[in-house]
């Protein structure tokens, strides 16, 4: 082998490596926080707080795969969390009717709403961002009027309050459900023919129309799919904490959003996925998790969370740049 | 004539891509005051030679020189302030203001920090009016006719005092009468000193306007005469003469008599009318023409991308109604399209999606979800039947060269087993070698009896690859060849026009 | 009978309002008067400053989630300064503070290259944070009795918002007639190409539609911290999507390259009116707030639909060089 041939061959390997390295930095930023807090904090460590971390940010892991699903496919769905809302009373005020019934409607009103989206950003083709606003507001407006402003408590579901609540040897089970959930999402986009065909939506929609998929439908799925489990993450929310008042879902909208930002998926569409919207949820768990055990102020916890997303996209542009740069 | 005299001199311009060398040695002298065509089938070179004067493209070898000045043009905007104006057929104007400002856009006359909009429509009705165009500055663009729009583009350009306005096919888009009035504005011009290079595939109206004519091919200069010292059958023959060789080597085989598409007086308003023809199992149509013409419109139309205003489109006999393209691919028709960078791949994706996007069918287990094993003997099974250069499947599509990006945008049109296949443009900007791969599988396909329909404008692949070709002009079908009466001059001198022959019925 | 027609879809929205009006002094006896009239717009000067900065930012093809939050920032950091720095300085320091905002978004959007709903919606969330963490979570409260002339005040028996609500209108509406910072607006955005071609530097003055936009906001800001004479961070949750609403309805298209001034106060005088409909037809509050949704909701889809242009991506500024 010629010496042209051995500096070829290790600066291959070198950009194999600095290529993974940018396309798995986000892997890396955890497990560098993770390190960090385990010397910060005695009590980070221990397994009743790791447990805890992930129970508070289960529901907004949920939440956080259908938004995947939306972003993946060039759009977004700040109704989400007025959807979350909406449900979830929705869900309360039909108890009096029945369990199975009120579980029904509280998920068949998030595929509503989901629809709702769906159709004006799919077929209609509106603003995905002012539709979607447009309609947090009718849907939040919607809780109100139902509830008529007052603070309502849910009779605790038995086998919701099961996943809400309780732990199976130790290990709490809205972790379970949590995970199934993604497993479920996960395997949607990597591994049906509808999931195929939405990353190629989201990456370039004439090709996909060349090749014959119906973009307007996928996309319209995305948004029905994302208010399906939307209404899904009401019920067992509601049956961990059975008080609900309009507008306290509002905060997680943006919660919601960065976490699937923080992951990796880039709001251009058509990449990433639930694999990375974990990290990102790791990631945002850490960080949450960690502010509390530092007693961090409420107020400034809402300041971070925001220059996290802010620093989260712009590293993300940084790193595409860069990913490209050594194809 | 001495090199001080020359508004423009282009020498020996040469411009090399990947692939391909789109220039090669291109010399010209433009006078002032001088309208000055140039003319050359589709890759000859011109709009190449457009961008490197307007500015977007650098040329690697050779001079340019302006009132006998060397100089580097750096950016469009340089260009613009050394007096190159170009004229593109999509408009550059800001459409929801008026006539005016778009003229003085960026230099309005702002005195005393306000804006004196009496005085900018005063000045631009003096402009209009010097140039003779018949427009009220205080029209809005959008509101206005797209040949109204290229004489305020002529207008802006003029009133920055341009010293050399390029038009790219400016009378693709506009009728015979805007056409006869956008001449006498560019007589008007030229009048007064400015120079235009005009830049079209209407030879007639090269002898209307023109003073000199400059003819290219294959991105060399053929020649540059004047144009009362020519005729447009000299033109033609200047423009195809040459030595072809045997580069398809076999291509005689027969073609059943059985029609597998038939296309019946098919029209969409503005872009084509009264097509019909049809097409044999296993036979290759070329689809012949000027670029603009509307073949790319009829194959669309035909697979479902555009909708048809009339007309009927029979598929093995049956009448089809295509609504898009989901029921193209569904009858059995397969696209490839001109545009293969947003439209045939998937950029994003690496080569094993792109080539199994439309068989994933195939591929799923029996509950219903992707099997990666199945998936990946699939995308091998292709790669290896198209000879797809490419260090993995993991290698995302845009990174393969151009040859093999069309490969893989044939090997995923055909993996759904296609009766009729539709090639917009094939070998666009190829290399010579994935060139004759890529023609000989075409061939293999139609040998095994699948209907090809090709649009091209390269004249030799025409020639050589097809067994029948459609001549259309200006959305009309305007005559048919058989492969015995082909060959380039006659194939060009119909497309322009010289030749009229309108069939009537096939 | 077409130019008929044409007028009264020219002019719908005047329509609108006179029918509006109508059909408020019909509910209610009272309400025609030149001040009832004034009052409408009275309430509407805080939405109508911000809505008059926005259309300057619609027009360019941006635009800004943030409006909101800066507004409630800038009243909290004036409120908080009166103590230590007095009236004057606290006012221009809460007003610097909030421009601030634009810059922040400006340069997010210009040299990060990040979308502006990204941009923006990251600094709403900042700065709500923000202010949330200087009150601790609570109001705060005004200590110059001085302060509340500013939003209070009457001059002439009309409220001196009146006055700041016309101020900047024709402020603006000059802008946008008369000056490069106004023709460039329209140039970005219709045809950012163009722009660029014509020598306009876009960048920069992509820019100064941020930061100005932030300055209305922070004018809002002042006018509502000093009505209520108090700061809070939860003000201006809801301003957003209706100053958008509002510049949306008088013709300012989301896509970019055209509207204007007079359309803006027209749709904030329409949505005013609608408010005051709604209280005076006994509109259940909730309802108020669907009403509001399905307003914005129709606005905006109206606009997609016939919106004779989409909006030009950013990038296709960017010309090939040496392909």
């Amino acid at each position: 082998m010629s010496d042209a041939d051995t500096t070829i061959k290790s600066t291959s390997v070198k950009r194999g490596f600095i290529k993974f390295f940018y396309s798995q930095a986000m892997l890396f930023i955890l497990i560098i926080l993770f390190v960090i807090m385990i010397f910060v904090s005695d009590n980070f460590f221990t397994l009743n707080n790791i447990y805890n971390l992930f129970r508070h940010v289960a529901i907004l892991g949920v939440m956080a795969c259908g938004m995947t699903l939306v972003i993946i496919g060039k759009g977004i769905d700040l109704s989400a969390a007025a959807i979350l809302g909406l449900s979830a009373v929705s869900f309360v005020m039909i108890q009096q009717y029945g369990y199975a019934v009120s579980v029904a409607v509280a998920i068949a009103v998030g595929v509503v709403c989901g629809f709702i989206n769906g159709y004006f950003i799919g077929k209609v083709k509106a603003n995905f961002i002012i539709v979607t606003l447009a309609t947090g507001i009718l849907f939040t407006a919607t809780s109100l009027i139902i509830s008529e402003g007052r603070n309502l408590t849910a009779r605790p579901l038995l086998v919701f309050s099961y996943i809400g609540s309780s732990s199976v040897f130790g290990f709490p089970v809205i972790i379970i459900f949590l995970i199934i959930i993604m497993i479920i999402t996960g395997i949607l986009l990597q591994k049906t023919i509808a999931g195929r065909r939405l990353y190629a939506a989201g990456l370039n929609d004439k090709a996909a129309l060349v090749s014959g998929i119906n973009t307007s439908n996928i996309i319209m799925g995305t948004y029905v799919l994302n208010g399906l489990i939307c209404g899904i993450a009401a019920v067992v929310m509601t049956s961990r904490i059975p008080r609900i008042r309009v507008g306290q879902t509002a905060p997680y909208l943006f919660d919601v959003i960065t976490i699937v930002v923080l992951g990796g998926t880039a709001l251009t569409g058509g990449m990433g996925g639930i694999y990375k919207t974990a990290i990102g949820l790791a990631i945002f768990g850490i960080v949450n998790n960690s502010m509390a055990i530092l007693s961090i102020p409420y107020e400034y916890q809402q300041l971070i969370k925001g220059i996290i997303l802010i620093l989260a996209v712009l590293y993300d542009e940084f790193n595409r740049r860069k990913r490209l740069l050594y194809q | 004539m001495s090199s001080n005299e020359y508004l423009l001199e282009m020498i020996d311009i040469s411009k090399y891509f990947p692939g391909v060398q789109a220039l090669d040695g291109v010399s010209f002298k433009l006078e002032k005051g001088q309208v000055f065509a140039i003319v050359g089938e589709n890759g000859a070179g011109k709009s190449t030679l457009i961008k490197i004067l307007s500015g977007s493209y650098t040329n690697d070898h050779g001079e340019i020189k302006i009132e006998g000045k060397k100089i580097n043009i750096r950016n469009p905007f340089h260009a613009m302030q050394l007096g190159i104006n170009t004229i593109y057929q999509e408009t550059s104007l800001v459409p929801e203001i008026s006539v005016a400002e778009n003229i003085f856009l960026g230099r309005q006359p702002i005195k005393g920090g306000k804006l004196r909009w009496k005085q900018m429509f005063d000045d631009s009705q003096k402009i209009l009016d010097d140039l003779s165009i018949n427009l009220n500055p205080r029209s809005i663009v959008i509101d206005l006719s797209t040949a109204q729009q290229q004489l305020i583009e002529i207008a802006k350009a003029f009133s920055r005092e341009a010293k050399i306005i390029i038009m790219d096919e400016p009378t693709s888009a506009i009728a015979e009468d805007d056409t006869e009035n956008l001449f006498n504005i560019i007589r008007g011009i030229v009048k007064k000193g400015t120079s235009v290079i005009y830049i079209s595939h209407r030879l007639k109206e090269i002898f209307r306007i023109a003073e000199m004519v400059t003819i290219l091919r294959d991105g060399k200069t053929v020649t540059t005469i004047k144009v009362s010292e020519t005729s447009e059958m000299d033109i033609v023959k200047y423009m195809v003469g040459r030595d072809i060789g045997d580069i398809f080597g076999e291509k005689t085989y027969e073609v059943s008599g059985e029609l597998i598409l038939e296309a019946k007086n098919i029209a969409r308003r503005g872009f084509f009318k009264n097509i019909s023809f049809n097409l044999k199992r296993g036979e290759i149509l070329g689809l012949s023409g000027l670029v603009g013409a509307g073949r790319s419109e009829i194959v669309r139309s035909i697979f479902g991308l555009d909708k048809l205003d009339s007309g009927e489109i029979l598929v093995e006999g049956q009448r089809v109604n295509i609504k898009n393209s989901t029921d193209g691919i569904n009858k059995g028709i397969a696209f490839v399209s001109e545009d293969r960078r947003t439209e045939s791949i998937i950029q994003g994706f690496t080569v094993r999606e792109n080539v199994t996007i439309l068989l994933l069918k195939e591929v799923i287990s029996k509950i219903g979800l992707i099997s990666t094993k199945k998936e990946a003997r699939l995308a091998k099974k292709y790669i290896d039947e198209f000879s797809i250069k490419t260090p993995s499947m993991e290698q995302l599509v845009m990174n393969l060269s151009g040859g093999n990006q069309q490969k893989v945008a044939l090997a995923k049109c055909l993996s759904t087993s296609p009766k009729i296949l539709i090639l917009d443009e094939p070998t666009k900007g190829i290399d010579v070698g994935a060139k004759k791969e890529i023609h000989t599988l075409v061939k293999e396909l139609a040998n095994s009896g699948i209907g090809v329909i090709m649009v091209s404008s390269e004249l030799p692949e025409i020639i050589g690859m097809c067994h029948r070709v459609l001549v259309i002009r200006e959305g009309k079908l305007i005559k048919e060849f058989r492969k015995e009466e082909l060959n380039e001059e006659d194939l060009m001198q119909v497309a322009v026009g010289n030749i009229q022959s309108e069939v009537k019925n096939l | 009978m077409k130019k008929i027609t044409n007028f009264i879809i020219d002019q719908k929205l005047i329509i609108i309002i006179i029918v509006l009006i109508i059909a408020l002094s019909v509910e209610d006896k009272s309400f025609f008067t030149v001040k009832s009239l004034a009052s409408i717009l009275e309430h509407a000067t805080i939405i109508g400053i911000m809505a008059a900065g926005m259309t300057v930012l619609l027009i360019s093809g941006s635009f800004d989630l943030s409006v909101g939050s800066v507004m409630a920032f800038t009243g909290i950091i004036t409120i908080m300064l009166q103590k230590p720095l007095g009236l004057f300085l606290s006012v221009l320091i809460g007003l610097i503070a909030g421009t601030m905002v634009g810059v922040i978004n400006g340069l997010l959007v210009v040299k990060g290259r990040i979308n502006a709903f990204i941009a923006t919606l990251g600094t709403m969330v900042i700065f709500k944070g923000f202010g949330l963490a200087l009150t601790g979570s609570s109001p705060v409260k005004g200590t110059i009795a001085a302060y509340q002339f500013i939003g209070q005040g009457q001059v002439f028996g009309v409220d001196i918002t009146l006055f700041y609500l016309i101020a900047i209108f024709i402020i603006v509406w000059y802008l946008l007639k008369y000056t490069k910072f106004g023709r460039n607006d329209y140039a970005i955005g219709g045809n950012i190409l163009s722009a660029r071609l014509s020598g306009i530097n876009v960048n920069l003055y992509t820019l100064y539609y941020f930061v100005f936009c932030a300055f209305t906001a922070a004018v809002s800001g002042i006018i509502l911290s000093s009505r209520v004479n108090t700061g809070n961070a939860v003000f201006g949750d809801t301003t957003n999507l209706t100053v958008i609403a509002a510049a949306v309805l008088g013709g300012t298209s989301l896509f970019g390259g055209k509207g204007g001034v007079i359309g803006t106060i027209q749709g904030v005088i329409i949505l005013g009116l609608i408010e005051r409909a709604m209280v005076v037809f006994n509109v259940d509050t909730n309802y108020q707030l669907l009403v509001r949704g399905i307003i914005i909701l129709f606005v905006v889809v109206t606009d997609a639909v016939t919106s004779r242009r989409k909006k030009l991506d950013i990038e296709k500024g960017v010309m090939e060089k040496g392909a």
